[in-house]
């Protein structure tokens, strides 16, 4: 169950990693050509690319974590015997288990405020609160994520980590 | 003492409203003898308007001079104070902000957690640009002109057939020099702060919309104040006002007579003011809706300047 | 609060928390347990610090080389590059220099000047036969040349905050950037021949325009983009995204390499490391927010000044204390926090606005190569696929070689000055 789940959730992920990154992009260009050539600026050009690069990093958590391609210090790694190494992952995971929580928790709570107070977007006018949802989103992936990692440490498995996984995409 | 409040602004300390904060903090802490403590904030150190804004709604800060401007995507009636020409000079201006008029729109932010005080400013806005002299709302035709992100003032510059484009205030000063932007409005205040005299060649003082900042406080902090402390509170917000306005006034004399050497300035004439008044009731018109008839109306009714 | 503050953090630092989530969860713990705020500051704060549109040159940018590496244009480069200058001793590490100093003409920031440079000549210096360590130290260092040579948005936040000119800013930043450039390719040469890297031989005629001809369309894209910014087509943000679709066209339809799957694959890759980047400045934006409002980097530097009235002393003083704040900030946050308070008494010592802008600008250049918050050691780790602690390793020399340009730039205002005096004398 957990691996349907997870291989759907990594699809979604991707794609929409993919899609953002698009978006920014093409309308950047999309910008200097309307105002260069038709001297005709997107006045929203700037603010929708600045959400999608956001929304993108927030995305950016849960796929990291899946991907372990988050920059981390690994120095007790070395200073500690090799059979303890396990006992490192699990602290780890159990302290991104709590960082996660934390993300829904006050990330879901910045939300709702901010859908109270219904402050706008200084360019598109479309509610902030909308683009602030990805932040609980990204923190309820990540626990996802965090979660599978400790059941599959528990099962003894060895993490997927590291440079390569990102690289080899 | 029984109070700390922080107080969060995106100024230097060495303008007109820096040092009026600072004034503030000075009266505030003498005469509540010590119960109020206040904690000053310049220069952006806490993020920029909207983040200090959002920090104040949810009472992380206390006290803030956000630009009306950037209220108006919290609170949208706010987008009154920026329609060019509204208030149309500077005694007009002191006389719907510091009454009934500015005492309603003020009141409008209490739904958004924040209770609005008094308004201060750092002065009107101004038209810089590198293409030509501007006279009339004629001239103003296809200039790139770089603007803050508001619905009125994107209007406004559709409306006068220039083409106005967002850009990041950090990045102004290189776009107007390369020429990506060919010019951007803002109180002399920012244009000698940032510089922008340095790339620009004209500057028209044409004083359409003021640039005002609302003194606002956390609804928590302004509810938590006991009578006593809440009157030093108010008196020491309306000093701080005046000498904001004053020190405004002095500086943006002594300024100009510097950098006039740098860039051309026109001041409009009456009758080319009237013209751009004219033109400038289509915006008024456009946002009519959103600000309420009733709001514009009533500054009409202040100021006489309304369409005839 | 402070130190419970330091103190989660370097524990969830140690126990295997990412950068970024330590530097933001620690904020929560902070504020939680001892502080008088609401910990909905954190998901605020990571928000508001990727909300700035200059920042969007390093996805842009990772996106390019990437495009570029995969597309072919990269090594056409390298080539042509072994060829100019493999002669030469430390030739390779030298010419990565010169073009830190040529990008940094483009760009303002640091780590996408490391991106943009790095991805071209990392493999190229590995493949000379330099060592690893070497290689990426020195183009993890270079890439601070970014924001000194101007344009510069570290410089730009300086003038608005301190009221100093961005024109004389800029013109100071010369002097600086082609001093540091200038130790940067000593090292090289002496490195190079004190450890024996191997040279190439003198190129033929025939291998020399064979190498110009296939790197045609790469060497039009240092003009394409220095001619849009300066001529105002577009700004050196956008100029990112201009290479981007360059090196797509270039990529897809003039060398063939780059179908839908790759690009696919591409945008995947290259927006995963940028968001490993952007959460970084997300959870440092936190942590300075905590550290400004219990206004920790003023009692540091009132600490440090109440022991002397000294000019010379001071000068040091401020140095020690803009290294230590740029361990934990980044430039921009860092300037905007300190140079408020230290340029005011930095003029009563007598030191020049302009001047100071520069010894605060390589400051917090120096910042971006130090633990825990250093961009460029990330985006280093991405472009050599080595570890932190390696990537430090090879800093290191060159890291002193900036300390002591920071010490010439600061006793010696020439350096800075010469250029703005020259151009702005009346
Ligand atoms: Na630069
Ligand atoms: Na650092």
């Amino acid at each position: 169950m957990f691996e349907k789940f997870d291989k759907a959730l990594a699809r979604l992920e991707d794609g929409s990693m993919i899609f953002l990154m698009a978006v920014a992009i093409c309308l950047t260009f999309l910008q200097v050509v309307m105002r260069y050539v038709f001297s005709a600026p997107l006045y929203w050009a700037e603010e929708v690319v600045l959400y999608s690069i956001i929304v993108m990093s927030f995305v950016g958590i849960s796929i990291g974590i899946r991907l372990g391609s988050h920059i981390s210090v690994d120095l007790l790694d070395a200073l500690v015997p090799e059979k303890h190494i396990p006992v490192l992952r699990m602290i780890a995971i159990v302290l991104g288990i709590l960082f996660a929580g934390a993300l829904v928790y006050f990330g879901g709570k910045l939300f709702l405020n901010t859908l109270d107070r219904g402050q706008l977007s200084p360019a598109l006018r479309i509610p902030v609160a909308a683009i602030y949802a990805i932040i609980p989103v990204s923190g309820l992936l990540s626990l996802f994520r965090y979660g599978y990692a400790f059941v599959q440490l528990r099962q003894g498995k060895q993490i997927a980590a590291s440079e390569e996984n990102l690289r080899a995409m | 003492q029984e109070f700390t409040f922080t107080f969060g602004h995106v100024l230097m300390e060495d303008t007109p409203n820096g040092k009026a904060a600072r004034a503030f903090e000075k009266e505030v802490e003498e005469k509540s003898n010590g119960r109020i403590e206040i904690n000053v904030i310049p220069a952006g150190g806490l993020g920029g308007d909207v983040d200090i804004i959002e920090q104040l709604q949810n009472d992380l800060v206390q006290i803030a001079i956000p630009p009306t401007a950037t209220l108006g995507n919290f609170e949208p009636k706010l987008q009154v104070l920026d329609l060019p020409f509204i208030l149309p000079s500077e005694e007009m201006m002191v006389k719907v902000l510091d009454g009934e008029v500015g005492r309603s729109i003020l009141d409008t932010l209490d739904q958004h957690g924040m209770h609005g005080v008094n308004f201060w400013g750092a002065g009107f806005r101004n038209i810089t640009n590198n293409v030509r002299e501007i006279t009339s709302v004629e001239d103003l035709a296809g200039i790139k002109m770089r603007t803050m992100q508001a619905p009125v003032i994107l209007t406004q510059y559709n409306e006068w057939g220039a083409n106005p484009t967002a850009m990041a205030f950090a990045e102004v000063y290189g776009g107007l020099q390369a020429g990506v932007v060919d010019g951007q409005e803002n109180p002399i205040a920012n244009i000698v702060a940032m510089k922008f005299y340095e790339v620009q060649k004209y500057m028209t003082l044409s004083s359409h919309a003021y640039h005002g900042y609302a003194a606002v406080m956390s609804e928590n902090a302004w509810n938590s104040l006991p009578d006593d402390l809440r009157a030093i509170v108010v008196t020491a917000f309306d000093n701080a006002r005046d000498l904001a306005r004053e020190l405004t006034n002095e500086y943006e004399a002594e300024e100009l007579a510097k950098i006039s050497s740098d860039i051309a300035v026109h001041r409009l004439t009456d009758a080319e003011k009237e013209a751009f008044i004219k033109g400038s009731f289509a915006v008024h018109e456009a946002f009519a809706d959103v600000v309420t008839p009733e709001l514009i109306n009533s500054i009409y009714a202040v100021t006489g300047a309304g369409p005839k | 609060m402070l130190s419970g503050l330091l103190l989660s953090f370097g524990g969830l630092l140690l126990f295997g928390l990412p950068i970024f989530a330590a530097l933001a969860f620690a904020v929560v713990v902070a504020v939680g347990f001892w502080g008088p705020f609401d910990p909905v500051i954190v998901p605020m704060r990571m928000f508001a610090g990727m909300n700035n549109f200059s920042l969007m040159a390093i996805p842009f940018f990772i996106l390019a080389s990437e495009l570029m590496r995969i597309g072919g244009l990269s090594q056409r480069l390298v080539d042509l590059a072994t060829v100019l200058v493999g002669w030469i001793p430390g030739g390779i590490a030298a010419a990565t220099v010169l073009s830190c100093l040529f990008f940094g003409a483009i760009s303002g920031s640091s780590p996408a000047t490391v991106i943009a440079i790095g991805s071209i000549m990392f493999p190229a210096l590995v493949a000379a036969g330099y060592d690893r360590f070497f290689a990426i130290g020195l183009i993890t260092v270079a890439g601070t040349l970014g924001p000194i040579v101007p344009p510069s948005i570290g410089l730009i936040i300086y003038g608005s905050v301190t009221g100093a000119s961005v024109g004389k800013l800029f013109a100071g930043g010369v002097g600086p950037a082609l001093l540091i450039g200038a130790l940067l390719i000593a090292a090289c040469v002496i490195f190079a021949i004190r450890r024996g890297y191997p040279r190439q031989d003198f190129p033929t005629r025939a291998a020399f325009l064979l190498a110009i001809r296939r790197s045609a369309w790469g060497l039009g894209l240092p003009f394409l983009l220095l001619g849009g910014i300066y001529s105002g087509i577009f700004t050196p943000t956008e100029s990112a995204a201009v290479a981007c679709m360059y090196g797509w066209f270039v990529g897809a339809v003039i060398y063939k390499q780059i179908g839908v799957d790759e690009l696919k694959s591409i945008l995947k890759s290259s927006g995963a490391i940028a968001a490993t980047l952007l959460l970084i400045t997300a959870g440092a934006s936190a942590f300075s927010w905590l550290l400004t409002i219990t206004g920790a980097p003023g009692n540091l530097s009132s600490q440090v000044l109440s022991n002397t009235s000294d000019p010379f002393t001071i000068a040091a003083l401020f140095n020690v204390v803009m290294l230590v704040t740029g361990f934990f900030l980044d430039s921009a946050s860092a300037i905007i926090v300190l140079a408020p308070l230290l340029q005011p008494i930095a003029a009563q010592v007598g030191i020049d606005p302009v001047h100071f802008g520069l010894i605060t600008v390589v400051n917090f250049s120096v910042g971006m190569l130090t633990p825990p918050v250093g961009l460029n050691l990330f985006v280093a780790m991405g472009v050599s696929k080595m570890s932190l602690r390696d990537v430090l390793r090879g800093c290191l020399p060159f890291i002193a070689i900036m300390i002591v340009a920071l010490i010439l730039i600061t006793y010696v205002p020439w350096i800075t000055l010469w250029l703005p005096d020259l151009i702005y004398a009346q």
